[in-house]
């Protein structure tokens, strides 16, 4: 049985404490203009300097960590909502529900997400919503592949052919035993998605889709400060390291998880 | 024979992803807001000329009878014309495709031999100074936001030591070479001009180096851990007794069989760079798919964006196809 190890766990919890701070920090004084503190580079007052409008960077990013992180979740909550409808159903019952469910999981999965994403942000209109639900549609069908193939063979195993026999209804089935039976892959999945979540729509706002001003978001953040680049490097760096910072205890915090529930294959 | 009616059905099946893709495509574009009638007109126009723009457009019929209309012309490779700029879309993606598949294909160049290269290296010294070192980089490339790479690339490589240009794929002032390709590399060793080679790989370089970072990450990483399983099977062991050479059982024996997992990874990998190539393009104002895809989508060139996703689907679904023939092929001659 394999542990937590010790430094995803310290990445992964200082992450909650930035993101418990940024709860607590009020909008309206992060985005309080200061015409005197322009472009400050970093120094003892201002950690990572201060942006065109005199706001302290370093205060931005804590904040933006509320954003990254309800990122993080809801686009992963988006995934597994219809991975887990069409995964479950498509694995479970087979034939023609099956063919067409798959059918429709490969067109979306050949679909360029890049595009689709920028297609459904452009109809639903700019905003960190519709770049979160965007990039959740564009990753769905992953989890639905997942699910369907773990629960295939799952389904022949005796305990479920045994419940069936029973009498227990299909619905019974599904929830009671095979869900729970595959559901750590799917945990597995998830975990080690959320990094790419916050990656990707962290682009679509770079690209000045996702938030809106004056969301603190990273991504939009390093926008901002592109244009400036030359005279004040904070304003975009900061931020881009912010993202490299959380992304990566993600990500090594769902490999950890990874190697306790799957045994892991590192060799 | 079996492996012919496999193909057949691989590529039937195929054939009708793509016209899934088609209709979904229709269905989001539908529910942008905006008229692309409008946009074509421009905002001065008539009720009337609106009206009559969306009759010639075929705007005013159910969504339905569009799709079908449409699938009648791409079946005769008509992808009708670009709404905005009134050229034929064909004009339209050959101008724009080429810069977008230079890129791609060089960053897939750096992304295999890098990638397969750092693997390899720290599955034959398991735990020491190379593989850890291979492990942040993986760890390192698949956390790191690209757009930002690239801007603080800008920052250093142009700004600070001047050694890399600024973005583009030429300096202003220098004409590109006679269109033959449309990739700058391939027509300047056409024309053999060799100055002009020399530059546009100059230009290159850094955003398809870029491009490739998250993905050479997930290669070495693939790769490291395909060789070690194969490192540990007993064929291996058998070689090793029989007292052939590190070297030979590395690159004759176990590569041929670790290359499995790797390979239809690339097909993966190709269609995914693809697909974004537009984070890059727009740090580094490349002129390719991903922009003209951004400004159509935001102009409601309805045209053009179908005309990209139909191209970039066929790349993604065609290489995962070979990709599949590939693993197919290989197996046959394994079992």
């Amino acid at each position: 049985m394999k542990k937590f190890r010790i430094l995803p766990l310290l990445l992964i919890s200082s992450v909650f404490i930035f993101f418990i701070c940024s709860l607590n920090i009020d909008s309206n004084s992060v985005n309080k203009l200061d015409s005197k503190n322009r472009f400050n580079s970093p120094n003892l007052e201002n950690y990572f300097g201060t942006d065109a409008a005199g706001r302290d960077v370093f205060n931005r990013i804590i904040a933006g960590t509320k954003t990254t992180i309800k990122i993080a979740f809801s686009v992963i909550l988006i995934a597994l909502f219809f991975g887990l409808i069409v995964g479950t159903i498509s694995g479970y019952f087979s034939g023609i529900i099956d063919n067409i469910l798959m059918w429709i999981t490969d067109v979306f999965l050949s679909f360029p997400s890049l595009i689709l994403a920028l297609a459904i942000n452009a109809a639903m209109g700019p905003g960190i919503d519709s770049a979160i639900f965007a990039v959740g549609i564009a990753m769905w069908p992953s989890y639905a592949k997942l699910l369907r193939t773990s629960i295939k063979s799952l389904k022949n195993e005796e305990y479920i052919l045994s419940s069936k026999a029973m009498g227990a209804s299909n619905l019974r089935v599904i929830f009671k035993h095979i869900l729970p039976n595959s559901i750590s892959p799917i945990i597995v999945q998830c975990s080690l998605d959320m990094g790419y979540a916050i990656l990707a729509v962290s682009g679509l706002s770079f690209l000045g889709i996702g938030a809106q001003p004056p969301t603190s978001e990273w991504g939009f953040l390093v926008a901002e400060g592109q244009a400036t680049i030359l005279s004040s490097w904070w304003w975009s760096a900061f931020p881009g390291i912010a993202i490299c910072y959380v992304v990566i205890s993600f990500n090594l915090f769902g490999e950890n998880i990874r190697d306790i529930l799957l045994g892991g294959n590192n060799v | 024979m079996n492996f012919i009616i496999y193909i057949l059905k691989k590529l039937t099946y195929l054939t009708t992803v793509l016209i899934g893709i088609i209709i979904l495509m229709f269905i989001i574009v539908q529910s942008i807001p905006g008229d692309p009638a409008r946009s074509a007109a421009g905002p001065a126009a008539s009720k009337e000329r609106l009206i009559e723009i969306r009759e010639n457009l075929g705007l005013d019929l159910p969504v339905y009878i569009q799709v079908y209309r449409y699938f009648g012309r791409v079946i005769n490779l008509d992808l009708g014309k670009s709404i905005r700029t009134k050229k034929d879309v064909w004009d339209e993606l050959v101008l724009y495709l080429p810069a977008s598949i230079e890129l791609v294909v060089s960053a897939m160049f750096i992304n295999i031999f890098f990638g397969v290269l750092i693997g390899v290296y720290s599955a034959v010294k398991p735990r020491q100074i190379i593989d850890k070192l291979s492990n942040l980089i993986t760890i390192l490339g698949m956390g790191l936001p690209i757009f930002w790479v690239g801007i603080i690339s800008q920052l250093l490589f142009y700004n600070i030591w001047d050694i890399f240009p600024y973005g583009g794929r030429l300096p202003a002032g220098v004409n590109p070479p006679q269109y033959q390709t449309g990739s700058y590399i391939i027509d300047s060793l056409l024309m053999w001009d060799l100055a002009l080679l020399s530059i546009s790989l100059h230009h290159l370089i850094l955003p398809a180096f870029i491009m490739s970072l998250p993905e050479l990450a997930v290669t070495a990483r693939i790769m490291r851990n395909s060789i070690l399983n194969v490192l540990n099977k007993d064929y291996i062991i058998t070689a090793k007794a029989k007292g052939l050479n590190q070297s030979r059982i590395l690159f004759v024996h176990a590569m041929k069989n670790a290359m499995m997992v790797p390979i239809s990874l690339f097909g993966m990998q190709t269609g995914w760079i693809l697909g974004g190539t537009l984070l890059v393009e727009s740090v580094f104002s490349w002129g390719g798919l991903g922009s003209l895809a951004y400004n159509a989508i935001y102009k409601r060139d309805f045209p053009i964006i179908m005309g990209v996703t139909l191209v970039i689907s066929l790349c993604f679904v065609l290489t995962n196809f070979s990709v599949e023939i590939i693993h197919k092929y290989i197996d046959k001659r394994l079992t």
